[in-house]
């Protein structure tokens, strides 16, 4: 029963307080949409229907209507019928338009109609590269995300993971880069050794990643378009887990230089290190926050691997535990708006992913499976991206905080290492 | 020998106590005159009524809303006199006439219907919003934002502003876009313009699940 909080005086003359409303109960429902077939060529016109389709139901905030449910197929704004759609209980429409022009290759325009509201509520072209059909798709599904839940869209963003394809007694090792949803990948380095911990710069055009192809863990970064590597340290050690600061001026190491993994800081401009942590169990996999003042990391100094935060703001400060809850909690992200923590938590022998916000006292598990590793955080801070793994096989997976689950479409080999870009428009 | 003086006065002993409970239990030790104990002595206290003055029960009686115009009459005397001659008196503002008394109701039941329609209209806006409102979910517990919205006289909302973050941008968005979802308020053409200015105009919505 919903709860009326009036704060208002009885007296006219003394009502100049504002009135104030509470709002205690929302829906948990997901929107409903109706996409109606574009106008334009039939096979660009069935791939962004599909694309829109699968990039709204990801997110876990869209029901998208079944087109064989569509009571209409309304060429313009005008020709719907609110009545119609309201017996659907459908909450918006989308609608559009894809042509190819020879010069500025495909463009597309859409509105979407607010069955509520009985107006149109946005209206826009979006332009793709010819040929980039589903490109061009996920502009427009993240147009249509943000106009309804306010949240910038990520279906245009770009997803790197490690591949392990067997082949007899060795494997290759393969660094994709790929679109948000699995589609379009692309190879970016393949070896015959290992490659992990991939990580993009902050302004997505570079990549940092681990190789052991000189027969030591080695960080090398690489420019995503020119293909152009470089090797960040060259001293004799042992090198892992890079992150990029938020600026992109540092990059935050594990070296194992005294025999112990310790976190580092690598200035990218002089090459200079600053050694972070100082203590003989192993300090590694160093995230940094969004504002670049603090940075989390594993650590086994409480006997068992925890999550621990030091402030780069305050001089010679201790590090502070994060996570007490279980013996498990690693490889921790921050969440982009610096609310919480997301991680690998081991419960009842069952590595799953969870996530933990600063200002409550315990942690919410997200997944359910049995070996879920290396979460990773949408630059919008909505869906996590994690490995699932076993002996045999490897995949990416996803879960919404709206707690839908998807699963990326399979590919040959063991899968695994996600790592998720920022915003690329 | 001095094995039997001992019992005898043992026996002797056992007798007493015996004897002294028996006492005991059929009142003998008691009397009718007996005093309990005082604990304390007594306090003699004064109690003095004072009259209070016309000239403050007028001012108390000022300080009530509602009762702003009616004068409190002290003595019986003065009652008396008072409605003997009421036209006289009024006109000098010592008690209300009847026609005080009818615009005093009138107030109260103009009171009364402001208040119901606040209450309906209200009830309204909040059945709007909480329609249009996607909770997220897996947010913190306790989660709270304050928006404020301006809606001209025919309904539609001309101004939306967070003035209180939840400190989640997930949980403000989404209170912004039930919001924006609504856009307009149809029944705005009932409310008079009068409780539009004073109540509908501004109002501030606080979202608050917990």
């Amino acid at each position: 029963m919903m709860k009326l909080f009036l704060m208002l005086l009885l007296m006219p003359n003394l009502l100049l307080a504002e009135l104030l409303l509470e709002i205690t109960k929302g829906s948990e429902n997901p929107y409903r949409i109706a996409i109606i077939p574009f106008q334009g060529s039939s096979s660009s016109v069935n791939t962004i229907v599909e694309v829109l389709n699968s990039d709204l139901v990801r997110t876990g905030d869209f029901y998208v209507l079944k087109e064989e449910m569509l009571l209409s197929m309304p060429k313009t704004i005008e020709e719907i019928n609110p009545s119609e759609w309201k017996l659907l209980n459908i909450d918006f429409i989308v609608l559009g338009e894809v042509v190819s022009e020879e010069n500025s290759g495909l463009k597309a325009t859409y509105e979407i109609y607010d069955v509520n509201k009985k107006t149109k509520i946005r209206s826009s072209t979006v332009f793709g590269i010819p040929g980039r059909i589903r490109q061009l798709s996920h502009y427009i599904s993240d147009g249509v995300y943000e106009s309804i839940t306010g949240l910038k869209g990520i279906s245009a963003t770009k997803l790197l993971y490690v591949n392990e394809i067997k082949n007899n007694l060795d494997s290759d090792y393969i660094l994709y880069i790929a679109d948000a949803d699995g589609a379009n990948e692309q190879v970016l380095l393949k070896s015959t050794e290992p490659i992990i911990s991939p990580a993009w710069s902050p302004d997505s055009k570079q990549i940092a990643y681990v190789s052991f192809e000189t027969g030591m863990a080695k960080v090398f970064i690489q420019d995503i378009s020119s293909g152009k590597r470089e090797l960040v340290l060259t001293n004799n050690n042992q090198i892992s887990s890079p992150a990029w600061s938020p600026d992109g001026k540092l990059l935050s190491l594990t070296l194992y230089q005294d025999g112990n993994a310790e976190i580092y800081i690598l200035n990218l401009q002089n090459k200079n290190l600053t050694r972070l942590t100082k203590h003989y169990s192993i300090d590694t996999e160093s995230r940094w926050s969004p504002k670049g003042t603090k940075i989390l990391f594993t650590s086994g100094r409480s006997g068992s691997p925890q999550l621990y935060e030091i402030d780069l703001t305050k001089f010679n400060t201790k590090p502070s535990r994060l996570t007490f809850e279980g013996n498990y909690n690693a490889k921790g992200s921050y969440l982009p708006n610096n609310e919480g923590i997301v991680f690998v938590h081991r419960s009842n022998n069952e590595f799953q992913i969870a996530l933990k916000y600063f200002d409550e006292n315990f942690i919410r598990p997200l997944t359910e499976s049995k070996m879920d590793e290396s979460p990773s955080v949408s630059p919008n801070g909505n869906v996590i991206v994690y490995a699932i793994t076993d002996k045999e096989s490897g995949m990416i997976a996803g879960v919404t905080l709206s707690g839908a689950a998807f699963v990326l479409p399979a590919t040959n080999g063991k899968v695994r290492e996600p790592a998720w870009s920022g915003f690329l428009r | 020998m001095q094995t039997r003086v001992n019992y005898l006065q043992a026996s002797f002993l056992s007798f007493l106590i015996h004897a002294c409970l028996f006492l005991y239990l059929v009142g003998f030790f008691y009397s009718d005159k007996q005093v309990r104990p005082i604990l304390s002595k007594a306090v003699n206290v004064n109690i003095i009524v004072e009259d209070i003055p016309a000239k403050k029960i007028e001012e108390l009686a000022k300080n009530i809303p509602l009762l702003k115009e009616v004068k409190t009459i002290t003595e019986k005397t003065n009652l008396v006199k008072n409605i003997t001659e009421v036209p006289k008196i009024s006109s000098q503002g010592s008690i209300m006439n009847l026609q005080d008394l009818i615009n005093q109701e009138s107030q109260v039941l103009d009171s009364n219907l402001l208040e119901n329609d606040i209450n309906k209209y209200s009830s309204l806006i909040i059945n709007l919003i909480e329609a249009a409102w996607i909770k997220p979910k897996n947010i913190q517990n306790n989660l709270i934002c304050d928006i404020k919205i301006k809606i001209n006289s025919r309904g539609r909302i001309v101004d939306i502003s967070l003035i209180n973050s939840s400190g989640n941008i997930r949980f403000d968005n989404s209170a912004l876009q039930a919001v924006r979802r609504v856009e307009t308020f149809s029944f705005f053409n009932e409310i008079t313009k009068k409780t539009y200015e004073d109540v509908f105009k501004n109002i501030v919505i606080s979202f608050n699940p917990s």
